[in-house]
């Protein structure tokens, strides 16, 4: 094999390998959240099918991979569980801490192969102890990753098992480079061996001729019969890494074959005997367990759905790529239109029908492939019930955890840079928010206090609410402690601004740093990570109810509405989901308050925020009077800003002005407009900081 | 390499026959299958090899997978097709549990016939 066939093989190699740690990884969170699900309480028939499902499904895409390391854990697990729902031995919540734990540990193999990351033998040499000690207590002794020693089918429940049991005939055609990407194919069959009674035939395509035979590529199709009570589907997802639907076929024959439902093995039956005359002397193989027999429910765990069999994994870059390219042809769109609009609309009717239509399509295509990026919250949130279950324990307290629209979707980017940030703020409302049962008891409140995480979309950003039922931020400690560190105060600081002091850098209440928190590095952290993807952080709080953080998002970080606006030779972009209305306002509305230009409407006195002298802009537009005023609103905060003229809503392509040459105060980006020129984005939270300076 | 006993034909089988091995098998294989051709050019030879067959010796294979068994199989049915009709011997157990396991016991198992004596 030359250098360069090796290297494709191994970037093939890779590819597969990646869909198995992303599947991997979906089947522990799976798994994790149906165990915190189970934490109250025995689970049913069901979750625990899922969750040996979930041990299941990892042990058999890492046999067939090659990660044999990682089968050695979930092969105990997936023992454990099987002693469990075979009733052999009972549930106790001692083993949803055992089995988060062996889920840790898996996932550590995982970043293992995945990452490179650091792997602890000594943390699977002691999951897999205590896994079967669990195992071990009924009496039966199993060993560590020994395949089935520990046979747990009792005779009752395998005589259940055999009253449903179905004949099937599969015939699996492998793809020719099934070798080289690693598949090993006797791993399949024992997974298979693991659902019934399995013989198996294997017959080559064609016999070629060995001087000119490659032996890495597979000229194999296999016939096999399963005797088996799991259902079609359960022998597909032991395929689905390796087989599309094509080169697997499945047939329920058990009907057309009357096969008799009777608990006398099949191998070794005379059928078989026919087919292979020459291999009395080969020992028999006989099926082991017969796994998921009650798995047959419509919605049960672990399940995959029809939609999700209809989806395809893409890489983020070539998403990302697509978004590029998509915002590129908005430009271009924009700079068609721009041409187009100098032409006469009667000579030219057909171009202008025909551009509008394209400005349609576009904004159509554009949205589609932003939809592309978009992931559900629940993402984040599915974190939290882990990390507050064990915080509170540690902590001895009473926590429980809401979430409030988890299916709020936003940018994927979004997401990864907003966990962080979530995390400080769920642990900052354990550790120093919520009271201990007896305090929140002698206060007058439940025992158990209450953590809720919320999403929603308002207008066009993403708002995440953290709100704790905890004790309130202290204002007398804050300003306390503020003045410790020389932090400028005044007793007649608003709330508010009392509240915001504790985004100063090390600022910290906690009495004791604790490996919690209490070091001063959270907050600020939180506040810069949210404004580096162009949020905001506010925080509304009162003594003995309890703490609101709000978190504001961009709904994406590349494409956005705008207006765009003259001022002197300068144009700039306004996000239209922070226009109210503009205005030109009459003398009489105007007016001055502490020598600052208000605007007054409907009866309220709006600041007026003049862009020709925060950017230091030549215009001929100086006075309210004369221009025109745009009234924007953040977060409930009104102010109106003097444009020289309104020149045309579009869609723009955010482009980070900061990586080619640095960060404009009051500015959220740049974009390329239509003539070619480059125009400003305006970050009107920000404006609103730099009038109050 | 083959090597006469008695105008016996061994031919071992030796190391990997995985995917990580079967690549390096081949040389080997082609060499035997061009040396037993050229020994069956005769119509007499060819008489004593069907009466006394080949042995293809599998005692000293390592690894065995699926790659392997269909390396092996192609292998017995290019000799098969030059007339040569082998056994396979000294198989270890555990090899002949992996072939029956992987599905070959029907495609390799009429190699394993009876012994046949040439006098």
């Amino acid at each position: 094999m030359t250098q360069a066939q090796k290297e494709i093989n191994d970037i093939d190699l890779n590819r597969f390998n990646q869909i198995f740690f992303e599947e991997c990884a979906e089947h522990l969170a799976e798994m994790e959240q149906i165990l915190l699900a189970l934490s109250d309480g025995a689970p049913d028939e069901e979750q625990l099918n899922a969750i040996f499902r979930a041990a299941h499904s990892i042990k058999g895409g890492a046999g067939i991979f090659g990660f044999q390391d990682m089968t050695i854990v979930t092969h105990v697990l997936e023992s454990l569980l099987d002693r469990i729902r075979n009733q052999e031995i009972p549930f106790t919540t001692a083993m949803v801490d055992l089995f988060l734990e062996a889920g840790d540990v898996i996932s550590m193999q995982l970043a293992g192969h995945r990452d490179g990351a650091c792997v602890h033998q000594d943390a699977i040499d002691q999951i897999s102890a205590k896994l079967q000690q669990f195992s071990d207590k009924s009496g039966c002794s199993s060993t560590v990753a020994t395949a089935d020693s520990c046979a747990p089918v009792s005779a009752p429940s395998r005589a259940d098992s055999l009253a449903a049991l179905h004949r099937y005939e599969l015939e699996f055609t492998p793809d020719p480079d099934i070798f080289k990407r690693g598949v090993r194919v006797e791993q399949l069959f024992r997974e298979l061996e693991e659902l019934g009674e399995l013989t198996v035939n294997a017959e080559l395509s064609s016999i070629p001729d060995l001087a000119s035979f490659d032996p890495e590529i597979c000229n194999i199709y296999w016939n096999l019969t399963l005797v088996s009570s799991a259902g079609e589907n359960d022998i597909r997802e032991i395929f689905e890494f390796v087989a599309d639907e094509d080169q697997l076929k499945v047939r329920d024959i058990t009907e057309s074959a009357a096969f008799p439902p009777t608990v006398e093995p099949l191998h070794g039956s005379a059928e078989k005997s026919q087919e292979a005359p020459d291999i009395a002397a080969f020992p028999p193989i006989m099926g082991k367990r017969a796994y998921d027999k009650n798995e047959q429910a419509p919605g049960a765990f672990g399940r995959r759905s029809g939609e999700a069999d209809s989806s395809i994994r893409v890489g983020v870059t070539k998403v990302d790529q697509l978004i590029n390219q998509v915002g590129e042809l908005v430009i271009t769109q924009a700079m068609l239109a721009q041409s187009a609009a100098g032409l006469d609309p009667v000579l030219h009717e057909n171009l202008h029908r025909s551009i509008l239509q394209l400005e349609r399509n576009t904004r159509d295509l554009q949205q589609s492939v932003m939809s592309i990026r978009l992931v559900p919250i629940s993402v984040v949130f599915s974190r939290f019930p882990r990390m507050i279950r064990e915080l509170a324990a540690k902590l001895g307290k009473q926590v429980e955890l809401k979430t409030v629209g988890d299916s709020t979707e936003l940018d994927k980017g979004l997401i990864e840079k907003i966990t962080d940030p979530l995390t400080h703020l769920v642990r900052n409302c354990l550790d120093h928010a919520l009271e201990t049962p007896d305090v929140r008891l002698s206060a007058g409140k439940e025992a158990t206090g209450t953590v809720v995480l919320q999403a929603s979309q308002v207008g066009g950003r993403i708002v995440i609410d953290v709100i704790d039922d905890g004790a309130g931020l202290n204002r007398d400690r804050i300003l306390s402690k503020a003045s410790e560190r020389g932090i400028p105060i005044s007793e007649t600081m608003s709330d508010d601004d009392v509240w915001q002091l504790i985004f100063s850098p090390g600022f910290s209440t906690a009495e004791a740093v604790t490996d919690i928190s209490g070091r001063g590095v959270g907050m600020d952290v939180v506040l810069r990570n949210v404004q580096s993807i162009g949020g905001r952080v506010t925080i509304a709080s009162e003594s003995g109810k309890g703490t609101r953080v709000t978190i504001s998002l961009p709904l994406t970080l590349a494409i956005l509405d705008g207006l765009s606006i003259g001022i002197g030779d300068e144009k700039f972009i306004i996000p239209l989901s922070s226009i109210i209305e503009s205005l030109q306002p009459t003398k009489e509305s105007l007016n001055t308050v502490n020598g600052n230009h208000v605007v007054q409407m409907r009866g309220e006195y709006i600041p007026i925020i003049s862009l020709f002298e925060l950017f230091n802009l030549k215009t001929e537009i100086t006075t309210p009077e004369k221009g025109i005023l745009i009234l924007i609103d953040v977060d409930g905060e009104k102010a109106a800003i003097l444009v020289d003229s309104l020149l045309d809503e579009l869609q723009v392509v955010i482009k980070s002005i900061e990586d080619n040459y640095r960060k404009v105060e009051g500015t959220a980006g740049a974009t390329i407009l239509g003539d070619g020129r480059v125009a400003m984005i305006l970050d009107v939270h920000s404006l609103f900081e730099m009038r109050k300076k | 390499m083959s090597g006469k006993t008695a105008d016996k034909i061994r031919i071992p089988l030796a190391g990997d026959w995985s995917m990580n091995g079967v690549t390096h098998q081949i040389p080997h294989l082609v060499e035997q299958l061009a040396s037993l051709s050229g020994s069956l050019s005769s119509k007499e030879s060819q008489t004593c090899a069907a009466a006394n067959p080949p042995e293809v010796v599998l005692s000293g294979i390592d690894e065995l997978d699926a790659s392997g068994c269909q390396l092996m199989a192609t292998f017995l049915h290019n000799l098969k097709q030059r007339g040569v009709m082998p056994l396979l011997t000294d198989v270890p157990d555990a090899i002949k549990e992996k072939i029956q396991f992987l599905g070959f016991g029907r495609e390799l198992g009429s190699y394993f016939k009876t012994l046949q004596v040439c006098v």
